[in-house]
């Protein structure tokens, strides 16, 4: 339902801007109505999140500690901004990011057969996937100068995110049930789509009436609501800032 | 004759086909192969079975006791249909084949193409099945070859949930007859919440069958059962409570009795103490069912014992008077205390009459000490380790049967010179002195572990101290479990705890001065 009204937003948006363009315009204005951007940026914020949740077993409380870290990775980004006016524009853009990180575990479970005498597990997690897919709808605001373009934006954003945790941490124990050792885990793959916002900010140096080369930096944020079946939610941030540059291409 | 009889329970089977007319499985031909000179020619069949397709992978587990290892399941197969029960297991470890065991059908010659449908199967099933019940068919419905005891039948496999039933049922897939039933709810083990006679939560390792709850123990390997008998002393009397109409049951699985609950929770701690510490696997070291007994004589009798009764085995608890004592499984320490009586039955079998007898009781008291030590922390109060016997059974705490610190203040001797002897121990008093000897044994015992001096002989015994008391512990299991016989007396177990002390730290070490400087102390030579 939120996908589908902001892609309305965004269609919405495109829409009127190029009903604007339809509207006489002097010729440099003309030129500089429609800017392509395609970035490669660096995202240095890592992923770092816990799953902790606690359980029931043998009558008493289990606990189970998922700790991540790790995450960061390119961001591609392609997008275009619509200049309404002169000064105010909207953008519309697409950020593509994966990356790999890794996590630990710790599981205290219960023993069956005494109270206070939990059995302890641990264990590492490699090669977790975060994959993100953010779009992003802004209102601009461009000043040019003689040889670049300074553009501040924000607004609404949309993230579609898959997040792969660990599940469920398989144990065997044998009489007399002292101890637990890890026979397995199994990974899932969560997925939310969280509605969040985004701001920045980017500096074009305008080789040519058509390219150029930009600098920018964006903030963008949105929490996901996202638990694995018997676990508590889990607090993990979607998008975070990012640095990078592309070109833009000018219509 | 089998003719007769398979057309008989055909035609049986089809005017009543509700009626189960068929319910045993022919027995299988055992395969074990697990010498080496065996094994690679048991591979080598069952590769070829596997490769005919008469052996299909089912599961692999991996081996949780020895690294590296694993166990693959292989299902017998005929003509692509499985064959109920038919089952090899094969070990391996890096490829290599270790063992070849489980169970196959021979001479199978059933035609595999039904003549029903599964769906058609399914209905038939439910057309026999009790109205009342509900019933309706769950889960996957398998085609197999079910071998009865007088011929292999292709069948449906499938279950019908009732209100309170889970049944396994195998419907012919020739004809529709229901040919084998029976009851598949799985008897599951659950822990229950128990509290004791002392207000005290505990674990109860209990099953959960026929909609209720039972305390049997199934998750302890040896497994404990804890009857109640309802004071239905004629039945305890003749040896007719162990039938299942006198197991301990709770609905709620709350359980509020404390005779049952400790008699039960300590078994299993005596059990885990024993397998944890001297890795015993139950009172015969063989995986022996406990059998504990509680309310078993009319309250009236106010019976103020407990006693291990070793024509069938089991433990029994006095529900106590109510005013001085209260249940006599109310203490960790009685309760290993009686099945340490049951271990020396298995092992020494030392005679229960004079110095012997005193060993006998020594025994079961110094394992019932080193239980409650275990278990329990240290300290004075109830339910805490300390160094005197019995004292968990009054009502009014600060009273107690033994001492082992000083058996003087229970009146017993600390000294074989003072040993109780005839005419005021004899056979018809204490059985010569069981219950008062065994204080020297577990005097010395004391002396090893905690340290002091002897009032008696003033000897002082340097004790290797609590955090180590197990080491004496392993000393006198080992001494008394291998060496003892049932004729042997206090020197005896004086050379036998030696002996066991050398095995287990060698000669010359600390242990072997302390156990020796404990016997000293107590005067055994």
């Amino acid at each position: 339902m939120r996908t589908s009204t902001l892609l309305s937003i965004v269609a919405l948006a495109v829409a009127a801007s190029a009903s604007a363009q339809e509207a006489p315009a002097s010729g440099e204005e003309r030129e500089r109505r429609i800017r392509v951007l395609v970035n490669g940026l660096y995202n240095p914020t890592d992923i770092g999140f816990t799953d902790s949740s606690t359980f029931t077993s043998f009558l008493e409380e289990g606990r189970s500690t998922r700790t991540y870290d790790g995450g960061k990775g390119v961001v591609f980004e392609v997008g275009a901004i619509v200049g309404i006016t002169k000064v105010l524009g909207v953008m519309g853009s697409v950020e593509l990011y994966q990356s790999e990180f890794d996590g630990s575990f710790e599981e205290s479970y219960p023993h069956p057969l005494y109270f206070e005498k939990p059995r302890t597990v641990a264990g590492d997690i490699a090669g977790l996937e975060y994959k993100e897919t953010a779009v992003h709808l802004d209102a601009v605001l461009t000043r040019a100068f003689s040889s670049f373009t300074v553009d501040v934006f924000a607004g609404p954003s949309l993230f579609f995110t898959k997040t792969d945790v660990l599940n469920t941490v398989t144990t065997a124990s044998e009489y007399p049930f002292d101890e637990a050792t890890v026979t397995s885990t199994s990974n899932a793959t969560l997925d939310d789509n969280p509605i969040g916002f985004n701001a920045g900010g980017a500096l074009t140096w305008r080789l040519s009436e058509v390219i150029g080369i930009a600098f920018q930096a964006r903030y963008s944020h949105a929490t996901l609501g996202i638990a694995r079946e018997g676990g508590d939610e889990i607090d993990l941030d979607a998008g975070g800032f990012r640095v990078g540059g592309g070109i833009r291409l000018s219509f | 004759m089998t003719l007769w009889w398979t057309s008989f329970l055909t035609l049986a089977a089809l005017l009543f086909p509700g009626v189960v007319w068929s319910q045993s499985l022919r027995p299988a031909r055992t395969v074990w192969a697990s010498d080496a000179s065996e094994v690679p020619a048991m591979a080598q069949e069952v590769e070829t079975l596997l490769r005919a397709g008469r052996l299909v992978a089912a599961r692999t587990q991996r081996d949780g006791q020895i690294p590296g290892r694993s166990h693959e399941r292989l299902n017998q197969y005929h003509e692509g249909v499985r064959v109920f029960g038919g089952q090899l297991v094969w070990q391996k470890e890096g490829g290599l084949v270790l063992s070849v065991t489980g169970s196959l059908y021979d001479g199978i010659d059933v035609d595999t193409r039904p003549s029903l449908t599964a769906d058609a199967a399914a209905q038939k099933a439910l057309a026999g099945a009790p109205l009342a019940n509900l019933h309706r068919v769950v889960g996957p419905i398998e085609l197999v070859v079910l071998p009865l005891a007088d011929r292999y039948v292709l069948a449906y496999y499938l279950h019908l949930r009732g209100r309170d039933r889970l049944d396994a049922v195998f419907v012919d897939a020739g004809n529709g007859a229901t040919v084998l039933s029976y009851d598949d709810r799985r008897s599951q083990s659950v822990i229950g919440l128990g509290v004791g006679t002392w207000s005290d939560e505990k674990k109860m390792s209990v099953q959960t069958a026929a909609g209720t709850n039972r305390a049997v123990d199934v998750l302890r390997p040896f497994g404990i059962r804890t009857y109640d008998v309802g004071f239905d002393f004629l039945s305890w009397y003749f040896y007719q409570a162990d039938s299942d109409e006198f197991l301990a049951t709770d609905a709620d699985n709350e359980w509020r009795d404390g005779a049952v609950v400790d008699a039960h929770a300590y078994s299993g701690y005596t059990y885990d103490y024993y397998f944890k510490r001297h890795g015993r696997n139950g009172l015969d070291d063989a995986g022996l069912v406990a059998i504990n007994y509680v309310h078993f004589l009319p309250q009236s009798e106010a019976y103020n014992n407990a006693f291990f009764d070793s024509v069938d085995v089991s433990m029994n608890y006095g529900d106590g008077d109510g005013e001085t004592f209260s249940f006599f499984s109310s203490s960790l320490e009685v309760v290993a205390h009686e099945l340490t009586h049951g271990v020396t039955n298995f092992t020494s079998d030392l005679i229960y009459l004079n110095e012997s007898g005193a060993l006998n009781e020594a025994f079961s008291d110094i394992m019932g000490t080193a239980v409650e030590w275990a278990f329990e922390p240290p300290g004075r109060g109830r339910q805490r380790a300390d160094w005197v016997g019995g004292e968990d059974l009054f009502i009014d705490f600060g009273r107690y049967f033994r001492s082992y610190e000083n058996p003087r203040a229970a009146g017993d001797p600390d000294h074989y010179s003072i040993r109780c002897l005839p005419p005021v121990c004899t056979e018809d008093y204490d059985q010569g002195g069981v219950h008062i000897n065994s204080a020297i044994a577990n005097h010395a015992f004391y002396l090893m572990v905690q340290g002091g001096t002897n009032r008696t002989s003033g000897i002082t015994v340097r004790g290797v101290g609590t955090a180590q008391m197990d080491r004496i512990e392993k000393i006198f299991y080992r001494a008394f479990a291998f060496y003892l016989v049932p004729s042997s007396n206090f020197h005896n177990a004086r050379e036998a705890t030696l002996r066991a002390t050398v095995d287990l730290y060698g000669a010359g070490s600390v242990e072997e001065g302390t156990v020796r400087q404990g016997w000293d102390a107590v005067g055994v030579p």
